[in-house]
């Protein structure tokens, strides 16, 4: 297969990894107006919870699972016990982005000073092999990548058909209007937050069971490229994330085919620098006109 | 600006904290005067945090084993030892005001264990400053020659290492290979040499990859790599960077023979890697290429010994067993506390002449293995000369020892030689 | 005293002065003006390296052990202007790429990822700045300049440092206690006001931007011939959150609380932790000290948002009319400052 072919394809593995990370950081932003840079922390939590459920006995599916619902709750605690309390005390978005690195950096150093310096890995049967059109992939990458197409669809689906959906849509783009609509603000935006936690979870295993180890600093390094992918594609909407998925695996696989595999992340962000500088709002988005935090 | 008590008690406590921190070592060294003549201290001055955090339990698995056989045969001079696990944060920047922070807080401190390849440039200074020996572990080529006296390095510097993989590969067979080193300090260290030594052996270099570390993918540089056809990768990365290649190498193609140095012993890399692509898979392709450490029965098993006597302080002993710079860690505490004995002096300025007396040959010097046979040859006016768990240590005149390297192979739940590289074969390499 | 005491000493100082200018640079950016500069840290590093390589030789010099551009041997305190001027020009550039009409955290994430490219490229850029080993073997210029003690030649250094940062907190001072000062607030507090007066508030923000950088790049020299060698691990996108932490807890816009809280958490939060009974494992003093400074961080911007040393609400009284209520305490001044 040629070489620009297969990177193609990586690119799509890796985006199909991504994708569901970006999601749910871009749902929940869209939503709450929280720029929640403590989602790496989330993510972090969640794959070592499915470690632990793993190594139990629990087979890797499973513990994705049960820790991507750990996951939900965490999100959901996170906006309860501190961002919404924050933002009823009168602190504006842009004092929340700080709240939630502040957030981020006490779950990512608790989870270190528990785990420590060592390296995990998943427990899961030796790989299978199989050509899928000239692409070798993997029973676990397989999985995955139709773990990431179910939720999309999902996503998709919920948002513009049900009523969760509208409500979320609602907040998203004019939050005082959907309030006076009668829309149950605090009911969906943790519904937003739980759905969010949920991806991070499923996200995080998905990643972890890519780089075949993992340790404590392993979610929030991946963390801007995750951001980096959701806010390429455009806040707030779901084929949004995709897109800059795909774009951000795809470029930084090409990177690495043709140019120099060791900035081939510097690629995906020039790519996100120079969109954001063409297009402030990303590349498919309904840009709130929202100036204050939801919570 | 109104200045409401609240403030003010703020403030104040502010400025207390500040000048207290201050002050604290000064109230430090002086309760450490009254210990001092009583326990002497070893620093383990390694990463406790940050990207190599592991450095730090690495090297308190030699301290540690080392303080229990020391204290064992009746300490040095008198005095028991201790090891005092010093963060070093990972970063010079970090580093220093630590490095400072611990000379000036002890007058108890003889010795150092410290210096990996992320900080050693900019404490080495330190401690020759304050005139304390360091045993330092990074193979920086900046010490190869280096001229600070109270600085020392066991282990084969990054020069040698890299020469000795390249001589590795063309001792095992293989004339086609490619090289996939980390972009972070302690790879790159190795790296020139071995990509230099590929081509000074003729070996053809089909590939030359540096991959960014810690990255989600690296499927198209293992497709470059899987084109190529290699027979064998000489490679040097952190765990989850190999972790992460190694299986993705493991799925697009076969995983050929892989040719790597000490990191690849150290027991993170292998946990990582077993992880990503099997026990079995690893074990029947990686050659390590190490310094060489002879059969020397007497002083491993004390080594080991003292390891597995020390679960208390080092969680999960048995994990560091066959860990080089553990391994070399422990000599290095045992070397100091035999030069002070030689000294009859715990100074650190007066006993530092006297690390290559008991570590180099000399007429008539008995070789010991251990420290109570040491401390007992001495004792009886003897000359020694200290043959370690990592080998005899025979230091030059820049301080580097460096032994022999030999390429290992792990089998039946332990490292055995298959081969040794003389002298001769990795010169050719350099 | 003994001579390592004394060096200890000397560190802290040096590493105070370091910050607290580090601090008022980003005081001036973020707490004066409200610009979010999310990859703060990269104009320090700047001029850490700038210096750095102005006043090491020509690397072929250093029995190749190291690689890095320039290196021109230049005398003090030339390395230093250099750095200056380096951190300006690297904050005007960056100025021009994120100081746009993007919504703030759109902002924020594309100066994060500034932060992310900086460290990337020079890891991967070996020839620039030595990549991942960084550099070495800087020299303290004290060192040729005074032939004393070098207990004598450190402790001038520290003088000088804490000269440096009385002149900065002059400079500062002139700045934000002024009418520019004024319009400064005014862009943080209300840019679309600032701009109906035919104010440009884009361009008052790149200024502060510039000088900022200008100042981080001094900070970033000192540290480096302090401590002699510069490497990417210590300038990961995170560091920037620490001087962010100082300029909260101390009072955004008080350049007394700015330096206080430049002390309290950039160094004595960090010493205060080595404090604590060794036998905890020293991987957890480290998390602890991260997690200190998020604590302090949420604590400070829940019961104290202004900071220690809040900056002075201003009131004019309209001449004629009765004074007007007293907002100073009702209304918290974050709303309306981290607003965009």
């Amino acid at each position: 297969m040629s070489e620009f072919a297969s990177a193609i394809g990586f690119g799509i593995v890796t985006a199909a990894i991504l994708a569901v990370s970006s999601v749910g950081f871009t749902l929940q932003f869209s939503v709450t107006n929280v720029f929640n840079l403590s989602y790496g922390s989330v993510m972090t939590a969640t794959g070592f919870i499915a470690y632990g459920l793993n190594n139990a006995g629990l087979n890797i599916w499973s513990s994705m699972a049960i820790a991507a619902l750990g996951g939900g709750v965490i999100s959901v605690l996170m906006n309860w016990l501190i961002f919404s309390r924050f933002i009823r005390h009168g602190l504006s978005r842009f004092g929340m982005v700080i709240v939630t690195i502040a957030t981020g950096l006490i779950c990512d150093n608790t989870i270190q000073a528990v785990v420590g310096p060592s390296f995990y890995s998943y427990n899961v049967p030796l790989e299978r092999v199989h050509d899928i059109g000239g692409m070798l992939l993997t029973t676990q990458e397989l999985i995955v990548i139709a773990i990431a197409i179910v939720l999309m669809t999902l996503t998709h689906v919920g948002l513009k058909y049900t009523r969760l959906g509208t409500a979320m849509r609602g907040l998203s783009v004019n939050s005082s209007l959907a309030r006076a609509s009668g829309v149950p603000t605090r009911r969906v935006v943790a519904a937003a937050w739980f759905a969010s936690g949920v991806m991070a979870g499923i996200g995080a295993v998905a990643l972890f069971l890519d780089t075949g180890a993992f340790g404590a600093t392993t979610g929030s390094s991946f963390l801007i490229i995750v951001i980096a992918a959701a806010v390429l594609g455009g806040v707030g909407s779901a084929e949004g994330a995709v897109v800059g998925a795909l774009v951000v695996g795809i470029s930084t696989e090409i990177a690495a085919a043709y140019w120099n595999a060791e900035l081939k992340n510097v690629v995906a962000f020039l790519i996100l620098i120079v969109v954001l500088l063409v297009r402030p709002q990303g590349i498919f988005s309904q840009l709130s006109s929202e100036r204050t935090a939801v919570g | 600006m109104k200045i409401s008590t609240r403030m003010a008690t703020v403030g104040a406590s502010a400025l207390i904290l500040a000048m207290s921190s201050a002050i604290a070592p000064a109230w430090g060294s002086s309760k450490a005067a009254h210990k001092s003549s009583s326990t002497l201290e070893f620093a383990i001055f390694h990463d406790y945090s940050g990207p190599n955090a592991a450095y730090g339990p690495e090297a308190a698995a030699g301290c540690f084993p080392a303080e229990r056989i020391i204290n064992a045969a009746g300490g040095v001079l008198g005095h028991p030892v201790t090891c005092v696990p010093t963060d070093a944060k990972g970063d010079p920047a970090d580093a220093v005001p630590a490095a400072n922070r611990l000379i000036a807080s002890t007058s108890a401190l003889v010795g150092v264990l410290g210096g990996g390849s992320d900080d050693a440039t900019a404490i080495v200074p330190l401690f020759q400053q304050a005139g304390i020996p360091i045993f330092s572990t990074t193979g920086e080529a900046s010490f190869d020659h280096s001229t600070a006296s109270y600085f020392w390095r066991i282990l084969s510097p990054d020069s040698a290492q890299g020469a000795a993989m390249s001589a590795a590969a063309k001792k095992l067979g293989f004339t086609k290979v490619a090289t996939v080193f980390g972009n972070d300090s302690s790879a790159q260290g190795s790296a020139p040499a071995a990509i230099l030594g590929v081509g000074k052996i003729h070996l053809k270099l089909v590939a030359n990859q540096t991959i960014a570390i810690g990255q989600l993918s690296y499927r198209s540089e293992v497709q470059k790599l899987v084109s190529s056809k290699p027979q064998a990768i000489i490679s040097e990365a952190d765990p989850q960077t190999s972790a992460t290649y190694f299986s993705e190498l493991a799925q697009l193609g076969t995983v050929p023979s892989l040719i790597t140095d000490p990191v690849s012993q150290e027991p993170n890399w292998r946990t990582a890697v077993i992880g990503a692509i099997g026990k079995s898979t690893l074990n029947s392709k990686d050659y390590a290429v190490v310094a060489y450490e002879p059969a020397n029965a007497p002083a491993y098993k004390a080594y080991t010994g003292a390891l597995k006597a020390s679960a208390k302080k080092v969680p999960q002993p048995l994990q560091w067993e066959s860990d080089p710079y553990s391994v070399a860690d422990y000599d290095s505490v045992v070397i100091m506390a035999l030069a002070m004995d030689m000294a009859h002096s715990s100074s650190p300025k007066v006993y530092n002449r006297y690390i290559t007396k008991v570590t180099n040959p000399s007429a008539g010097a008995v070789v010991v293995h251990t420290y109570a046979a040491g401390k007992k040859a001495l004792a009886q006016g003897k000359h020694i000369q200290y043959a370690g768990a990592s080998g005899a240590i025979i230091f030059d005149r820049w301080h580097n020892a460096g032994q022999g390297f030999a390429i290992e192979r792990y089998k039946n739940g332990n490292w055995h030689i298959i081969s040794r590289l003389s002298a001769a074969e990795i010169k050719a390499a350099i | 005293m003994s001579a390592a005491t004394q060096l200890y000493l000397a560190t802290l100082g040096t590493y105070i002065c370091v910050n607290v200018i580090a601090s008022w640079a980003l005081d001036l950016q973020f707490g004066v003006t409200g610009v979010l500069n999310f990859c703060f840290i990269i104009f320090q590093s700047a001029g850490a390296y700038t210096a750095a390589v102005l006043s090491l030789g020509p690397a072929s010099t250093s029995s190749g052990f190291q690689q890095y551009i320039v290196g021109l041997h230049l005398p003090f305190p030339v390395p230093i202007l250099g750095a200056m001027v380096v951190g300006g020009v690297l904050a005007g550039v960056v100025g021009l790429i994120s100081l746009r009409r993007l919504r703030s955290d759109y902002q924020a994430m594309v100066m994060l990822v500034v932060s992310v490219i900086a460290t990337t490229v020079v890891s991967a850029q070996v020839g620039l700045f030595n990549g991942p080993a960084g550099i070495s073997l800087v020299t303290n210029p004290m060192v040729s300049l005074i032939h004393a003690s070098r207990q004598t030649q450190i402790w001038v250094f520290v003088a000088f440092c804490v000269a440096c940062m009385i002149v900065v907190g002059f400079i500062m001072y002139a700045l934000v206690y002024s009418p520019y000062g004024r319009v400064l607030r005014a862009v943080r507090e209300n840019d679309r006001a600032i701009e109906a007066l035919g104010r440009n508030a884009n361009r008052h923000r790149m200024q502060v931007f510039i000088i900022g950088g200008v100042l981080a790049g001094l900070s970033g020299a000192l540290l480096v011939e302090f401590i002699g060698a510069w490497a990417p691990n210590g300038w990961f996108y995170p560091e920037t959150f620490v001087f962010f932490t100082a300029v909260i807890v101390g009072g955004r816009g008080s350049l007394l609380g700015v330096a206080i809280g430049a002390a309290v958490v950039g160094v004595g939060v960090q010493q205060a932790v080595e404090y604590l009974p060794i036998t905890l494992n020293p991987s957890v003093i480290a998390s602890l000290e991260w997690i200190i400074t998020g604590a302090l961080t949420l604590t400070f911007l829940w019961i104290r948002p202004q900071g220690m040393f809040p900056e002075r609400r201003r009131r004019f009284p309209v001449p004629g009319r009765a004074a007007p209520p007293d907002f100073s305490e009702e209304l918290s001044p974050v709303r309306e400052a981290f607003d965009v």
